[in-house]
């Protein structure tokens, strides 16, 4: 009786219908296996490209001589939106990380007294001469951005990730 | 109960027990390949080969329990 009045409701062509047998739902899933399989090399593949220096356009950055000891410079490498951080610390030496902070993308200042980069949003810090992490939860060291002293003129040529300090 | 009966019940049972491993396998491969991209992302590639052998490994067991019901199926 309730199934004459489902049927009166919800009535189905059988004949219009189309039926997935186990066996060959178990072939679809067998062909996905192998697919994912096909994926998990490719990740190898992908694995193995070199990633850790990747050399990008030159950029002008600034005059060495227009930053002193102790201070730090933003600027944008290598596209508009990646923020980058030249630190010159108080030995004269240069170097620039990326700005976005491993963990959860906060931008990273410099602090002189400290001498470290570090992360207000939770309490993070890299090492200003490679860009490790020295405390909180960032992951992973900082990008380091490949700078090159031309004549006294800074230049940004490439972008080098560190090895996990895992 | 006729044997065939019996036999074709047995078939059934046989079958739906092997899709769900095969869906368990599948679910385990998915999750190595998802947990070796974020690691590729994060900058760890450590797992890519070892994950990538895992799933080989398991697309085998599938292939071989596919096999297994095309040759019931036969037989």
């Amino acid at each position: 009786m309730m199934d004459e009045k489902l049927l009166d409701d919800f009535p189905i062509d059988w004949e219009e219908d189309s039926f997935v047998s186990r066996r060959e739902f178990f072939k679809f899933m067998t062909l996905a296996s192998g697919g994912l399989t096909a994926g998990s090399l490719g990740l190898v593949a992908w694995s193995q490209m070199s990633r850790d220096e990747r050399h990008f356009e030159p950029m002008h950055i600034a005059r060495l001589e227009d930053i002193s000891p102790g201070t730090s410079l933003a600027f944008t490498y290598p596209r508009k939106s990646d923020l980058c951080i030249l630190v010159r610390q108080s030995d004269g030496t240069v170097s620039a990380f990326s700005r976005r902070c491993t963990h959860l993308s906060c931008p990273v200042d410099y602090q002189p007294e400290k001498d470290r980069l570090y992360c207000p949003c939770h309490n993070g810090a890299f090492s200003v001469k490679d860009g490790k992490v020295l405390q909180g939860p960032p992951p992973h060291p900082l990008p380091q951005i490949l700078i090159e002293d031309r004549g006294g003129e800074l230049w940004a040529v490439g972008v080098k990730r560190s090895e996990d300090t895992e | 109960m006729r044997p065939n009966d019996l036999i074709r019940r047995q078939r059934g049972t046989v079958i739906v027990a092997l899709l769900l491993f095969n869906l368990v396998l599948i679910l385990l491969q998915l999750w190595l390949f998802v947990s070796v991209l974020e690691g590729l992302i994060g900058g760890r590639s450590e797992m890519a080969l070892p994950a990538a052998i895992a799933s080989i490994a398991l697309f085998g067991v599938n292939f071989w329990m596919l096999r297994g019901i095309t040759r019931m199926r036969k037989g």
